[in-house]
């Protein structure tokens, strides 16, 4: 063997080499891009999301405002996702497109990365102490014990805030028929036939 | 310049590195899959139910809607206690061997002898989701 | 080093070995307390269900439980069965010596000074005021033998026939109810009915979180035939109500209304069945005239749905809906315990509810019965069946039939006349009399009146007077009644003994002895041989060496009596999971419907007819026209609400045994006041606020559960909390036939506190 040694740089390269090329496809983590024109955040995702659902879902939920009546937008809580895969759909000549069609991804995967990905710092924004809502009133007991966990005071998790608060925002459609969801999906649905 | 030489010297080096980068990868995972520490919970606030029903919502609809929601085998039952305290050893993951045999050790023998399988009964029988409608209670081989 | 292939290869195989370590370490940081070194056979301690458990014993010590797949509940067992083994081993709760109280303490004292005492004060009360003034209070936890044993001591022993238990608070109504409507007590079907019924009509029964394990074998019968209909009667929305068809909710003690209505309706529909009740039945007024079938259509013609739906508060439709169900299924099975029993209509609503079974026919075929479930695991066994109440005698024979006496006394091998003639004091009678000093010494066993008495506070006062006396024997030292007893007694617990239970079903079960007794506790056999002995009783009431002597007696004397069990020899009882009375021979399986020809032991082969209801002088049951009357206790304008109580899943009766359990105390630590929504707003009383619940009697605050579970009008508050004794907030009023007090129905008013 004249460089036995290129199997143990070789591989690891080639691992890594790997990771790289998969980390260039998947989306979560990555830094936050402004958008270049000045245009609305949510049009900006509008080319592959399905925004307009998710928009409704909103207006529909706790979250449709803030504690100043200021509706919320999407970069408020997800992260853009600047990969060169997907920038490459940002130009300026894909504005307006659609390039993926309403329903092309699975929400139900999508939930269990978004989920994962929302840092705690966007929701901090505004509800910056854990023991209290946003009007300042005092959370419950079963509240103030899971955010101890969270807070690692007493207990653990490894969740984040949207670990454990699901469906705060958007109500898929394999959500709506959870009890917890009822006055959600009652004022979705009220808001669809209001349309 | 002796290729060899060199070669020599980094690799011990990436050996070592790898071995313990291996390590390392081992415990820490183990150190996750181990289990993490459930909160300690005020002795008035103990109820399992009423703390996950708000904690981890989905799970506890799918334990309430099936069938050991109905008939009210609670979270203790087979999860036992944060503190080890009680019957049942704590477990995130209930061990069937230890927990599930104390009412389904009928059903798992003769899963055992009919299939051979040893009991992993949450491949099949999934044990918080809405077993009422699950295939596993309608195949008639499970019935008599 | 140089490298090679090798290197390479070892270096990956020791990474893999700590990859595979990852998944046994989890396994070995789970292990469970150890594999037991051997499992046994043995009753759940719990309800009337009766669950077959084995125990597993490790060096000494229960360290499993898991249930019997050859009892009648196949395996399962529900979570207070499950937490059996922690408080089996919550040993320092225990009494484990004998006390006596001086100035006011209770001190350690030895075997020998403890029943000196006790015998010495009930001679003196003997010697001065004669056999009536002393008495035995007993339990439907108490083994069958103790039962037995302390009946055949007290009544042929000492000549005293006040012998009563705390089944007189659960079962009597049902008692009478199945006296009056067959002739005998105990029910006819068993619980392989739940298994062909079509229908079940569950009717002041909690059964989700009072009886699971039969909850479950309902739930189960419906899942595997969606046709089969349940209905449930409960002023509650329980969680029994999750897989009825029908919720009824109804005003509280308005069920006998309702009842009656059904009849209406089953009549007015056809689904009556003339066949049956020509051939069985006798209709009786409810001053015992006997009428026909005509007459009883009349009467009815008082209950007609709209009637009823004034009365109560049930839509006619609904009442309607319910009775055709009921007549058209093709096998119905009632199921009832304290919504209709702690009534002081009690045996008229057990009445009634059979009425329906005579009317339609739903009776003597699989899945067709009226059964009455059991609260306590040893109500019917032990109680009920030796007769351990102030007026029975063992097999259902009676205190005030010369015969009845006459025959037991020529098996017992006594003297005629050994028996006192007249019964004795029926429970509340009784504590009424020991707080008058009128009792002067009681020896109460395995049950707890300081917290199950109702108007509680009435007893706990008599209790503390200085001229009365009390022994009591109780395994563990917080029960509220160890607050008042003169003498405290240290028995061995549940599997520290040998002994049968026998439950719900008929079903005679053996626990089998699984650990040693703690500290100096013994069983309450010997304590009472103990007892006897000393007393100077004749030694031909007590000629037994141990339990097994006990039941072998018992068995032979039971022989001569429909309950006939002969054949549950105690080496077929070691062998087998429980068998079924009447019972004859040795090769008899058990009986699983009585009355029925080819299945009750007691009908000859070639009997005329299909069912023979031979407790009866004609051999036919009787269908009794019992009207709707109010309870003792109505709400009205002073206080307007009703207060009911009764158990929680987590808890039994009053937590003695689950609170030793850290996970039943933290599942459900304290009682609260189930409030209804509407009721909550009127009050302005929100989920967690303090209230204060009123009450003739007494005052008490309870956090407020508010939920849709309670009708408007009616709060409900468990009974298993000792600091929060609900009973000093209830009546005591009790039904005149079978003595059993109304706990479910009083009135209260409630207020933000």
């Amino acid at each position: 063997m004249k460089v036995p040694c290129c199997r143990v740089i070789y591989f690891p390269l080639l691992f890594a080499a790997v990771l790289f090329v998969t980390g260039l496809c998947t989306q979560v983590g990555a830094a936050d891009t402004p958008s270049t024109k000045n245009r609305p955040v949510v049009e900006e995702c509008k080319r592959c999301h399905d925004v307009a659902m998710y928009q409704k879902e909103l207006k529909a939920s706790p979250h449709a405002v803030d504690k100043d009546k200021k509706e919320i937008t999407c970069d408020k809580c997800h992260h853009f996702h600047f990969s060169p895969l997907t920038s490459y759909y940002a130009r300026d000549e894909y504005y307006d497109k659609k390039i993926f069609p309403p329903g092309a991804f699975d929400r139900r995967k999508m939930q269990v990365t978004a989920r994962k990905s929302m840092k705690a710092e966007k929701c901090q924004a505004c509800h910056k102490d854990l023991y209290k809502n946003v009007k300042g009133e005092p959370i419950s007991e079963i509240g103030r014990l899971c955010h101890d966990a969270f807070l690692g005071k007493n207990g653990e998790t490894r969740r984040t805030c949207a670990g454990c608060h699901i469906n705060i925002a958007h109500l898929p459609p394999f959500d709506r028929e959870r009890s917890f969801n009822a006055e959600f999906a009652k004022k979705l649905a009220e808001e669809g036939q209001k349309k | 310049m002796n290729p060899y030489k060199k070669n020599t010297l980094t690799v011990r080096w990436l050996k070592t590195a790898f071995f313990w980068g291996m390590m390392l990868a081992c415990t820490s995972s183990l150190a996750v899959a181990g289990g993490i520490k459930h909160l300690t919970p005020t002795e008035d606030a103990y109820d399992c139910y009423a703390c996950h029903k708000k904690a981890t919502p989905i799970i506890a609809e799918n334990w309430l809607d099936s069938k050991h929601g109905v008939v009210l085998v609670k979270c203790f039952v087979c999860h036992g206690q944060p503190d080890g305290q009680g019957s049942v050893p704590w477990a995130v993951s209930p061990d069937p061997k230890k927990v599930c045999v104390k009412c389904h050790d009928p059903a798992m023998k003769r899963m055992e002898f009919k299939f051979g399988l040893k009991p992993q009964c949450y491949t099949c029988h999934p044990f918080h989701q809405n077993s009422l409608h699950h295939k596993a209670y309608s195949k008639s081989q499970s019935k008599k | 080093m140089k490298l090679t292939r090798r290197e390479v290869l070892k270096s990956a195989a020791a990474a893999s070995a700590f990859m595979a370590m990852n998944g046994t370490l989890p396994d070995l940081a789970m292990a469970a307390p150890g594999e037991p070194d051997k499992w046994v056979k043995a009753v759940c301690r719990f309800c009337g269900t009766g669950c077959g458990v084995m125990i597993g014993v490790k060096a000494g010590k229960v360290v499993t439980v898991k249930g019997d797949p050859n009892n009648h509940n196949k395996g399962f067992l529900c979570l207070k069965g499950a937490e059996l083994p922690s408080i089996v081993n919550a040993t320092k709760s225990r009494v484990t010596r004998p006390y006596i109280r001086r100035n006011g303490q209770l001190e350690p004292a030895s075997w020998d000074e403890a029943m000196t005492l006790v015998v010495s004060k009930f001679k003196d009360a003997i010697k001065k005021h004669g056999p009536t003034s002393v008495a035995y209070y007993g339990s439907g936890q108490a083994l069958t033998e103790e039962s037995y044993l302390a009946n055949k001591i007290w009544k042929a022993g000492l000549r005293s026939n006040n012998v009563e238990g705390n089944p007189r608070l659960c079962m009597a109504s049902a008692v009478g109810g199945y006296y009056s409507s067959f002739g005998k007590d105990e029910p006819i079907g068993c619980y392989d009915d739940i298994d062909a019924a079509t229908c079940f009509f569950i009717i002041g029964a909690n059964m989700s979180e009072c009886h699971p394990i039969l909850f479950k074998r309902v739930a189960a019968r419906k899942q595997a035939d969606p046709n089969v209909k349940i209905i449930v009667v409960d002023p509650r929305r329980t969680n029994t109500a999750r897989i009825a068809d029908e919720h009824v909710s109804f005003k509280p003690g308005t069920d006998l209304a309702i009842l009656n209505a059904m009849a209406y309706v089953i009549i007015e529909e056809e689904l009556d069945s003339p066949r049956f009740y020509n051939k069985y039945v006798n209709f009786m007024t409810n001053d015992k005239k006997k009428v026909d079938f005509k007459a009883y259509r009349k009467f009815l013609e008082d209950y007609t749905p709209e009637k009823a739906e004034k009365i109560s508060g049930v839509p006619a439709e609904q009442i309607r809906k319910i009775a055709k169900m009921f007549g058209n299924a093709s096998a119905t099975m009632s199921m009832w315990t304290m919504g209709l029993n702690q009534r002081i209509r009690g045996v008229w609503a057990n009445n009634l509810t059979t009425n329906l079974h005579l009317l339609t026919g739903q009776l003597g075929k699989p899945g067709a019965t009226n059964f009455s479930l059991t609260g306590q695991p040893n109500a019917c066994g032990g109680v009920r069946d030796t007769g351990s109440l102030c007026h029975l005698l063992p097999a259902g024979r009676m205190i005030k039939k010369p015969k009845d006496r006459a025959a037991l006394e020529k098996q017992w091998g006594l003297k005629p006349g050994t028996i006192a003639p007249k019964p004795g004091l029926h429970t509340i009678a009784l504590w009424n009399a020991f707080s008058e000093g009128k009792i002067k010494a009681m020896f109460v066993l395995c049950t707890n009146p300081a917290q199950s008495l109702p108007n509680v506070n009435m007893y706990t006062e008599g209790m503390r007077r200085k001229d009365n006396f009390m022994v009591l024997s109780e395994p563990f030292m917080d029960a509220e009644t160890v607050k008042y007893c003169d003498v405290l007694l240290p028995p061995a617990f549940w599997c520290e003994k040998r002994g049968v239970y026998g439950c719900t079903e008929r079903r005679y079960s053996l626990l089998m002895k699984a650990i040693e007794p703690i500290g100096e506790c013994r069983p309450d056999v010997d304590i009472l041989l103990d007892f006897a002995t000393r007393m100077g009783v004749d030694p031909k009431v007590i000629p037994f060496k141990n339990v097994d002597d006990i039941w072998n007696e018992w068995r032979e004397v039971s022989s001569a009596t429909p309950y006939n069990f002969k054949g549950m020899t105690r080496a077929r009882q070691e062998k087998e999971s429980g068998i079924l009375w009447p019972c004859p021979t040795e090769d008899h399986p058990g009986t699983c419907h009585r009355y029925v020809r080819g299945e009750d032991p007691n009908i000859p082969k070639d009997y005329k007819n299909k069912m023979w209801f031979y407790g009866t002088k004609d051999g036919k049951a009787r269908l009794w026209l019992r009207p709707y009357a109010p309870a003792a206790e109505e709400p009205d304008a002073q206080y307007p609400m009703v207060l009911t109580t009764g158990r929680v899943i987590d808890h039994w009766h009053t937590g003695t045994m689950t609170m030793k359990s850290p996970v039943l105390r933290r599942s459900f630590p304290k009682a609260y006041v189930e409030v209804n929504i509407d009721d909550a707003k009127k009050h302005g009383i929100k989920n967690g606020d303090n209230v204060l619940l009123e009450t003739r009697r007494d005052k008490m605050v309870f956090q407020a559960k508010v939920s849709d579970v309670c009708r408007p009008g009616l709060v409900f508050v468990p009974w298993f909390d000792q600091n929060l004794i609900i009973n000093k907030l209830t009546l005591n009023a009790f039904d005149k036939g079978s003595k059993q007090p109304e706990y479910k129905i009083c009135a209260v008013r409630i207020k933000k506190a």
